[in-house]
């Protein structure tokens, strides 16, 4: 329902809102942990069979199962192994206390929560969002991940299907989201996915994406949520090589 | 005010669940009245009725009846169901902001034609062949 009324607000249409699965499916194509590969068209992902109006197949997370693990150390013992390592260097948290659809009528496509977390991650880390090279956002689907983009500051509110249409969010564009092919390729594995987008901003950070790499990349900006943002929980993180 | 009630002749996935405190609730609407609990110390509703008051924690409340009136935020059709009610897909769902100020989720029957979004809707209770009655807004045609 973000969906429907994210299209009714801004004209956005189905077929920018499903760019932003194909792009991701690009990325899960050269990320050898992704559970969907092949890439598609947007024409073919416009062909599958609808989840929830107006999202398909695989608009929508599939069903997985994955584990994921990072360690935690003080910095100087990071530094003593020799090899690169990634910092915190913000976090934000911020629940806006109503779950799912709020009492009181608000602005469902505006993630509040997703902002105001942001808003202090950037702040404790001393940066701007054009400092971040690429962000791993917490998005089962298409429209959360455009809504996300849009609250954290990634694209401009209103137009992160357009961003996402016109490649912006694509590696190699303005500002790559999800370069690990996001929860809808890369996959899902309840509980567990907020730890896995760590892995991946870890890697890209330390240089060792392989084929799906940033390039250069130092500062990644990576999000977790509750319901439906209505709780966010916010990273951003340096890499150090 | 009392609103029409209409049959939906089927039975319902998911009964409500009628609690000491939600029995008025219910009997209510099985009678054509859709109300919530108002806060008798800072004047707020709050939907689904609840004991105490989410906005300022009093447990001063009383029932109040709300006009069955609203505006329809956003919607979906749903074909991928849960297995509880994978037998009624597709089936609609809407977001109303009811005239009281107050936003509620709801399954919308009747209406074949997507409404018009931003459409002042009307509300019926509907009720099943179980007898208990739910709150459902009226279909797309009788929009006003």
């Amino acid at each position: 329902m973000d969906a429907t009324r994210y299209m009714h607000d801004t004209g956005a249409t189905r077929g920018e809102l499903a760019m932003v699965a194909v792009k991701n499916r690009r990325h899960a194509a050269l990320n050898p942990l992704a559970q969907f590969r092949e890439p598609l068209t947007l024409a073919e992902m416009l062909a599958q069979r609808m989840v929830v109006e107006p999202l398909g197949l695989y608009e929508v997370s599939p069903r997985s199962d994955g584990a994921a693990a990072i360690l935690l150390a003080r910095e100087k013992i990071a530094r003593a192994l020799g090899r690169p390592y990634v910092l915190v260097r913000g976090r934000g948290f911020y629940h806006e206390g109503a779950r799912q659809i709020a009492e009181v009528p608000n602005d469902m496509t505006a993630y509040q929560a997703a902002e105001r977390a942001a808003a202090c991650a950037y702040a404790e880390a001393g940066i701007t969002v054009s400092d971040l090279d690429f962000a791993e956002v917490y998005a089962p689907c298409t429209i959360v991940e455009v809504l996300v983009g849009e609250a954290i500051g990634l694209t401009k509110r209103g137009q992160g299907a357009q961003a996402a249409a016109a490649g912006e969010t694509t590696l190699g564009g303005r500002m790559p989201i999800c370069p690990s092919g996001g929860l809808l390729s890369r996959g899902h594995p309840p509980y567990v996915t907020p730890l896995y987008s760590m892995v991946e901003v870890v890697q890209q950070l330390r240089g060792q994406a392989g084929e799906r790499q940033v390039p250069g990349a130092r500062l990644a900006v990576v999000t977790c949520e509750l319901g439906n943002y209505n709780a966010a929980l916010v990273h951003v993180l340096e890499g150090v090589v | 005010m009392k609103l029409p009630i209409v049959e939906v002749g089927r039975p319902r996935p998911y009964p409500p669940r009628v609690s000491a405190f939600t029995k008025r609730f219910w009997d209510s609407l099985a009678d054509g009245r859709l109300t919530t609990t108002l806060c008798r110390e800072c004047g707020k509703l709050t939907f689904p009725p609840k004991p105490f008051c989410p906005h300022c924690w009093s447990a001063e409340v009383i029932w109040a009846e709300l006009v069955g009136r609203g505006r329809l935020y956003s919607q979906t059709v749903v074909h991928a169901a849960p297995g509880l009610f994978a037998a009624e897909a597709p089936y609609r769902l809407g977001i109303v902001d009811l005239e009281e100020g107050l936003r509620i989720a709801v399954r919308m029957i009747g209406g074949e034609t997507p409404p018009n979004s931003t459409g002042r809707w009307n509300w019926w209770p509907c009720v099943t062949p179980t007898g208990r009655s739910m709150p459902r807004d009226r279909s797309a045609a009788d929009a006003i």
